[in-house]
């Protein structure tokens, strides 16, 4: 019991830190300085209501507002764009038929927040622990804003043109309606020139040199049958949108922006959580309770009904062989008397004579006296 | 009749006042959220930060980010460079000696855990065959017990071992008691061999005649049982206790009886 209290003490251990998960806004990476938990609250407090899905299913259409994290710096998968393009142009009032107006907030994946935190507490380390909190910025810039990720080049639908990211830099100076308000040299967005959207969305926010950072794409009415006024909003990174950026007062005000840009409150607006490739499903997941197998695939419980079920496997392999010496069966007594009465009166009974039975009883006793 | 339709009129005037109203206020409250307003975007930033409760990284008095705690640099004294060799010996692994000490740890525990389940299903075993043989005993107690209470003869003290009693007897000069002895010893086997069948009242003929003409019939067997019969009728019927020759012939005879039940239950 020592020696596992000692391993699961050092296991323990381990969790001193930030969690760097990227792009989550439940669970574990919640707390992630990666996450999207805050940004989501703040949908939440603006009066929308928020959830996180990771299929591209149902329910994920019946979303006014779809914001994606992609966790990978991919283009997106061709089936993924056409389904949003899909679900932007084509979404319809389940009791109306009215065609609904839809708006997609995709954030590039090309930033870590990890970075951030480490260089703005240096100089608030702990006494003792200057080394360390060197070390992790040292490890976070060198990690890069893709950590251990690759990225990948391709166009994605007619929104925008993804490459891999380049050398990542500061951005000193804002352009575009939504610059206004926000000092660029008190923020600390950086991009790195990985998303390009294309010439025909509108910039809404670029840096300096005329980078876009946030550009929008309002549709149109193509014909009778597709949505007029969905729109797309394409964002380089989540340098102001992520857990730990939205500390920055002057990200909060961008992040505000991007909040707002869903439009009057009681929005359901839903966090697409996966990678570049979603999975496709026409149907969404069993929302039930799990029965049978699938309560396996259920972190606890699958993890303590697969000892149950091996400590069963065991105990059947225990009971299948014969241990020890075989038992014998009892043989019939061939002394007991009263089977031959109970055999004597079957056999009489079977005559269905109950005066010849127990006449021939009775002559038995009779003669047998004699 | 005048005034009632100018005091409905004064109604719905009334009712589009305080819908205009609260459409206002409504729209008051809307602006005071309207997040494209910096300062109202930092207060929402922070409220939302202050409502996440598990956020290490994040103060929400100073509202600004809180250092966290790292795992403290462990500070080695020089007596322990052994430790260091023992890092570098797994580095090519990208493990460390304590990563690897974990990983022992982990081993060992199941190792324990194997050895419990192995001990488990030996004790198990154990206690099975611990029942089984108990229960055969029991069983060969009570079909030992039915089979002397089928032999011809009744015996005023209990025995165990009529061989040895009839040894016993013989050694002591009793001959009568000794082939009686012998006589049920050699009943017994038959039984529990299957040769014949002991019940209270059949007579030594019909046992003999069993052993001749049964199921896989024993002429020799029965032969030595014969001789036996003879001694034992003379014996216990008769009073004649049996000469010390003809006992030991009898005797000579037990041990190919003997083998003889025992090469024909072998084989059977």
């Amino acid at each position: 019991m020592l020696l596992l209290a000692a391993v699961l003490l050092s296991v323990g251990c381990r969790e001193k830190g930030i969690r760097t998960e990227y792009g989550t806004r439940t669970g574990y990476g919640a707390r992630s300085v990666n996450g999207t938990t805050v940004l989501g609250q703040m949908f939440e407090d603006a009066g929308h209501r928020v959830r996180s899905w990771r299929l591209m299913s149902p329910s994920l259409a019946k979303a006014d507002v779809i914001v994606y994290f992609p966790s990978e710096s991919q283009p997106l998968s061709t089936d993924a764009v056409a389904w949003l393009d899909d679900w932007l142009r084509y979404s319809y009032d389940d009791d109306t038929y009215e065609l609904q107006e839809k708006t997609l907030i995709v954030v590039g994946r090309a930033y870590s927040a990890e970075e951030f935190y480490w260089r703005e507490t240096q100089p608030r380390a702990p006494a003792g622990l200057k080394t360390e909190y060197a070390a992790k910025l040292r490890k976070a810039q060198l990690d890069g804003p893709l950590g251990s990720g690759t990225g990948g080049k391709g166009t994605v639908g007619d929104w925008y043109d993804l490459t891999a990211p380049g050398t990542t830099s500061k951005v000193t100076t804002l352009t575009g309606p939504w610059s206004i308000g926000v000092d660029a040299s008190k923020a600390a967005i950086e991009q790195s020139g990985t998303v390009f959207p294309n010439k025909s969305l509108d910039v809404l926010l670029a840096d300096g040199a005329g980078h876009p950072l946030v550009s929008e794409l309002i549709y149109s009415e193509d014909d009778e049958w597709s949505s007029d006024g969905s729109s797309v909003l394409v964002i380089e990174n989540g340098s102001f949108l992520l857990n730990a950026s939205v500390v920055n007062h002057e990200h909060r005000k961008l992040a505000g922006r991007v909040v707002d840009y869903a439009g009057a409150p009681e929005k359901d607006v839903v966090f697409l959580e996966s990678d570049a490739s979603p999975t496709i499903s026409d149907t969404d997941p069993n929302q039930n309770p799990p029965t049978g197998f699938e309560l396996f695939r259920i972190w606890p419980i699958g993890a303590v009904l697969a000892q149950a079920a091996a400590l069963g496997i065991v105990f059947a392999l225990a009971q299948f062989p014969i241990f020890g010496v075989p038992r014998r069966l009892e043989r019939p007594a061939l002394t007991d008397f009263s089977k031959h009465v109970t055999a004597l009166s079957r056999l009489l009974s079977a005559t269905r004579d109950r005066a010849f039975a127990s006449g021939l009883v009775r002559k038995y006793f009779t003669e047998r006296r004699q | 009749m005048t005034g009632s339709p100018t005091l409905r009129l004064c109604g719905c005037a009334r009712l589009r006042f305080c819908a205009l109203l609260l459409v206002a206020l409504s729209a008051g409250v809307a602006g005071a959220d309207d997040l494209t307003e910096p300062d109202v975007a930092i207060e929402a930033g922070k409220e939302a930060l202050s409502e996440q409760w598990d956020l290490p990284w994040y103060d929400d008095q100073s509202d600004d980010f809180a250092p966290v705690n790292l795992p403290k640099p462990k500070k080695r004294s020089k007596p322990w460079p052994i430790w260091d060799w023992f890092d570098g010996l797994f580095s090519g692994f990208g493990w460390n000696f304590g990563d690897v000490l974990i990983f022992l740890l982990w081993i060992v525990v199941a190792g324990l855990l194997l050895w419990l389940i192995v001990a488990m299903i030996r004790a198990y075993q154990e206690t099975e065959q611990v029942a089984a043989a108990t229960a055969a005993e029991e069983f060969d107690a009570k079909a030992h017990l039915q089979r002397v209470e089928a032999l011809p003869v009744t015996l005023a003290e209990k025995v165990d071992n009529y061989l040895q009693a009839a040894r016993d007897a013989y050694d002591s000069g009793d001959l009568s008691k000794a082939i009686v002895y012998l006589f049920s010893h050699e009943l017994l086997e038959l039984d529990r061999a299957a040769r014949l069948r002991l019940v209270k009242g059949k007579t030594n003929r019909q046992y003999l005649s069993e052993l001749r003409r049964g199921v896989g019939p024993s002429p020799r067997l029965a032969d030595i049982l014969a001789r036996t019969v003879r001694l034992f009728e003379a014996a216990f019927f008769g009073a004649h206790p049996p000469t010390r020759e003809a006992f030991e012939d009898c005797w000579q005879e037990a041990t190919e009886f003997e083998r003889l039940l025992a090469v024909e239950e072998a084989t059977a």
